[in-house]
């Protein structure tokens, strides 16, 4: 069975890249959040293998979002899409539990390379 | 410079890469060009240009670069593949095995401009220079192992890895190597702390932490930790993070001093921590390869030192001992009448151990099995070579490649093999011509096939040629003297037909410079009788012969008669046991004042084992005497007392004591003690060849 | 004499854990100065003393059941088993053509490398382990006369050592 993603990021486009990217692949998006409070409910709802989160939006943003489905779910697979410059914030996300992330722009490899190696845990 | 270890994965590459190119050649000869043939000959010479050029073997690197260049054209269609081209291809080939010799050790001085020259011509006038495709791919060898970046420990830090080893802890060298193009490597590297955290403790990093969150590093970083988890669970747990190219993970070992007496020394931690960075190394350079490097045949592997399954052998050799000691155990527990629950539990207990070490024996045994393919990959070319000199068409036929022996069987089958194959194409195929003549197809068979059978391995050498003619073969033995005309006479085909086995005996009418060596088949049966084997020949005149050896699965661990011989106790290899007998005094019969009994018509000389080996033996009416060798040359050695059957591990003299008479090594029993292992071989050679009249005459 | 399997049916193993703090505590003391070339052990033999270079001396142990090998040389007393290895060692006494005295409490085998072997020796006993300053050592023919097993002769205070050519030796 396709491993089922949920794509957080608050720019349409870039959810739509990343969808074309994974579906591609073989994985299914099982559902879209444009902010991380968004997400924490599509995560209770299809508790997905792989979430892809962004980390400034609107509302609350990716670390928050982190830290609450982490709260609930400490195994929840979460791969932080970050932008250069973000380090300090990756970190923080990276401590709250999430359990890798990738670079904005990136190159379609990195995000399945990255999902691959999360999943493979 | 280059480490022991890193030379040994040079060259086991290297040697790869070589029968590679050499299979690669044979086919393009055979089947003409294929884009798939050709792109491994170039890779193979890529990865061999890079490798050498990396150890500093400047002609090994530039010959395969000319080789490669030559390939990279034929690839891209500019240039095509003579016949003429293959001659010169294998002529290179040569010179390249010829570098690779001197590598090992070889000392003459190898000149390769001459074929330069002629791998030149194909592409003289276009001006070549380092470039192209061929520098773009990555380079196979990875530069693993290496050592000189690893971070110093100080004594606060040696104390702290002391501490965690004594509670049990594992200490590790971590060398962490991230993707070229990572981003953010400063957050990769807070990664992987972050998960190392979660498992044990980084002690130390190279650059140390504040670089590392910096920034300020190139593509690696160094890391040392404890852990109670495996190198390996680690290296998993490091890779499961995105953007890691790699991690190595090696144990670290301290000095022991400090908590204990025994004195294991120095030299074996390193070897063994070598070892292992050897075998990572090599699973490293496995891993990153995704350029196609697997070809179809390759298996994934991971190189272990020899050393190191010696090592673990001898672990479960000391295994084996420690259940035999327990077996005896429970048995003396059981004849001491004591039927309760104890005996019951500790012959569970026995049963269960034996199942658990029987396990790791063979999965150990595994661990050192080779492919005879090893062996075999030679032949094409040989075969190739020697039939084109004599002007003879051979298919060569191999089967069962993959057949795994253990590794020192392997180092020693060659030898004989090589023996039986020349023999088979100089004496046994017959010419072409001749082949036509006779109404046989033109092209003569030789077929090499090796199977698995029971607990053992067998090979079998064949050939549709002119077969062996037990009539030529009495006549010449009567002729060199090897038997006398009467016993020939008497001899039924069979027998005569193994007289070619015999010292002093050989068939080639006429001595040729492939087979006519002075090895003779007697040799071959010596060499592989050595390894506790056994060949047979078949053979139909006019329709061919076949050669079938038998050997075993492994030489470390043996099964084994015990005997004991003035209160010390011997061993006899089982394979070599036909049985054991009780005789008493006045059954020896004296046949030129040499002691002989008659065993079902058969009569055997017999040895002594007391007299032999200096020792006072009890006057007894009743001996026991152990019939060793081969059917047809036995002899009965008495021995003071059988003991029975028991798994032993040979160990060597050493080469200090170097070889003894009559004695092929040592044994560790149950309770600790030496018992020496009685070389069965040896003695049987002795013996019947001094006999060998009188049992003829006997007979 | 070679002693029955019966007679010792603990093992040698048994024999070496029971060895004793001394014997560790040696053996250490070797392992730790096993950097420098000066050191000696230093070991009777006949009643004389003689040394031999710490760094090729790996360890020392008491002595075990020795199992003979016959059609050996007759200075080679046998194998024994040293933690699962087979070791051969010799009767120095036999070696260099000194008088035999009995076995004792003393006794020692030591164990010294030899290329990637380990080969034991038998003594009368080993005393301490120490060190010479390269003035006390004497490796002139005169001092060493025809013998070919000592390099020279270290002298200290009243005593003599005999430094062992542990090359010629095991040669």
């Amino acid at each position: 069975m396709a491993a089922k993603i949920l794509v957080v990021d608050d720019a349409a486009f870039m959810r739509m890249t990343i969808k074309n990217t994974v579906t591609k692949a073989g994985y299914e998006v099982v559902d879209e959040a444009e902010n991380g409070a968004v997400a924490i409910k599509k995560y209770e709802e299809h508790k997905p293998d792989v979430v892809t989160m962004d980390i400034t939006m609107p509302e609350l943003d990716g670390i928050g979002a982190v830290k609450a489905i982490i709260a609930k779910d400490p195994d929840a697979k979460i791969v932080m899409v970050t932008a250069m410059g973000q380090q300090q914030m990756v970190m923080e996300a990276i401590q709250a539990g999430a359990k890798d992330f990738i670079v904005k722009p990136f190159e379609q490899e990195r995000i399945l390379q990255a999902i691959k190696k999360v999943l493979n845990k | 410079m280059f480490s022991d270890e890193e030379l040994g994965v040079f060259l086991d590459e290297l040697d790869e890469k070589i029968e590679v190119i050499s299979d690669g050649f044979l086919q393009l000869e055979r089947a003409g060009e294929s884009p798939e043939v050709v792109q491994e000959i170039f890779r193979a010479a890529h990865t061999i240009k890079g490798s050498s050029a990396i150890m500093g073997y400047d002609k090994m690197s530039a010959l395969t670069h000319e080789m490669e260049n030559l390939f990279d054209r034929i690839r891209q269609g500019e240039l095509r593949v003579t016949s003429e081209m293959i001659d010169v291809l294998f002529e290179a080939l040569d010179t390249l095995k010829l570098l690779r010799d001197k590598v090992v050790g070889g000392d003459a001085d190898v000149d390769i401009d001459p074929i330069m020259a002629k791998l030149g011509k194909y592409f003289r006038g276009e001006s070549d220079q380092e470039s192209g495709p061929a520098e773009s791919q990555p380079l196979s060898v990875s530069s693993g192992g290496e050592s000189e970046n690893e971070p110093e420990l100080t004594d606060a830090e040696i104390e702290i890895i002391r501490e965690a080893l004594l509670r049990g802890l594992n200490a590790y060298r971590i060398r962490v190597i991230l993707d070229p193009d990572c981003q953010m490597k400063n957050v990769r590297a807070f990664m992987v702390f972050d998960r190392l955290e979660g498992m044990g403790e980084v002690i130390k990093s190279e650059p140390p932490a504040e670089q590392l969150e910096e920034g300020e590093f190139d593509r690696e970083f160094d890391l040392v930790a404890v852990s109670e988890k495996t190198a390996d669970e680690l290296r998993q747990k490091i890779l499961g993070i995105a953007e890691i190219e790699d991690a190595r993970v090696t144990p670290v070992r301290v000095s022991d001093d400090e908590f204990t007496s025994t004195t294991s020394s120095n030299a074996e931690e390193e070897a063994s921590l070598a070892a292992s960075k050897t075998a990572n190394a090599a699973a490293d350079k496995k891993a990153d390869g995704p350029s196609g490097m697997a070809t179809p045949k390759t298996v994934r592997t991971v190189r272990i030192s020899v050393d190191k399954l010696d090592n673990l052998m001898n672990l479960v050799g000391e295994l084996v001992i420690e259940r035999t000691r327990l077996d005896r155990f429970a048995e003396l527990m059981e004849s001491g009448q004591k039927s309760d629950e104890l005996v019951d539990t500790i012959s569970e207990i026995s049963n269960h151990l034996g199942q658990v070490t029987g396990n790791l024996q063979d999965e150990i045994m595994k661990a050192r099995m080779l492919p005879i393919n090893q062996v075999f990959s030679r032949f094409p070319r040989m075969v190739r070579d020697i039939a084109h000199k004599l002007g003879k068409e051979i298919n060569l036929v191999i089967e069962g490649r993959e057949t795994e022996l253990d590794r020192n069987i392997i180092e020693i089958i060659g030898e004989p093999l090589l023996h039986l194959v020349r023999n088979a194409i100089d004496h046994g195929i017959e010419t072409a011509e001749e082949r036509r003549q006779l109404g046989k197809p033109v092209t003569g068979m030789l077929k090499l096939k090796a199977y698995h059978e029971e607990n053992h391995i067998v090979i079998i050498v064949e050939d549709d040629g002119r077969g062996i003619d037990p009539a030529k073969v009495k006549q010449a033995a009567i002729q060199k003297g090897v038997v006398d005309a009467e016993s020939a006479e008497r001899m039924s085909d069979k027998d005569a037909i193994d007289l070619i086995f015999r010292p002093g005996f050989s068939t080639a009418a006429e001595v040729s410079d492939l087979s006519g060596r002075g090895v003779g088949m007697d040799v071959v049966r010596n060499q592989i009788e050595q390894i506790n084997g056994t060949v047979d020949v078949k053979s139909s005149p006019g329709k061919g012969t076949q050669f079938i050896i038998k050997l075993p699965l492994t030489l470390a661990i043996i099964r084994a008669l015990m005997v004991s011989l003035a209160n010390k106790i011997y061993a006899f290899p089982l394979a070599n046991v036909q049985e054991t007998i009780q005789i008493t005094c006045n059954e020896i019969q004296l046949v030129k004042d040499r002691e002989v009994i008659v065993v079902r018509g058969s009569v055997l000389p017999l040895v002594r084992l007391a007299e032999l080996f200096g020792e006072r033996s009890e006057a007894k009416d009743k001996l026991s005497v152990v019939i060793i060798g081969t059917a047809e040359n036995m002899v009965g050695v008495v021995v003071d007392y059988l003991i029975g059957e028991q798994e032993i591990v040979i160990k060597s003299l050493g080469k200090y004591l170097g070889r003894i008479p009559g004695l092929s090594g040592a044994t560790i029993l149950g309770d600790g003690n030496v018992a020496l292992i009685v070389d069965v071989q040896a003695l049987v050679q002795e013996f019947t060849r001094k006999e060998d009249k009188v049992s003829a005459r006997a007979g | 004499m070679p002693k029955s399997l019966q007679q010792h049916p603990k093992g040698p193993l048994n024999s070496l854990l029971q060895s004793g703090k001394m014997l560790a505590n040696l053996t250490r003391k070797v392992k730790l100065m096993s950097n420098t070339s000066n050191q000696l052990v230093i070991f009777r033999l006949a009643d004389q003393k003689y040394a031999l270079p710490v760094d090729r001396t790996n360890e020392i142990i008491r002595m075990v059941d020795i199992t003979p090998v016959p059609r050996s040389d007759a200075y080679v007393e046998g194998i024994i088993n040293l933690r699962g290895k087979v070791v051969p060692v010799l009767n120095l006494h036999r070696k260099m053509g000194l008088p035999e005295g009995e076995r004792s409490r003393d006794s020692r085998i030591v164990v010294i490398e030899n290329g990637e072997e380990r080969i034991g020796m038998i003594v009368d006993g080993v005393d301490e382990v120490s060190t010479y300053e390269e003035d006390e050592l004497d490796m002139s023919d005169t001092a060493i006369g025809d013998n070919s097993f000592i390099k020279g002769i270290i002298k200290r205070d009243k005593n003599l050592w005999l430094l062992l050519d542990l090359n010629s030796i095991v040669k």
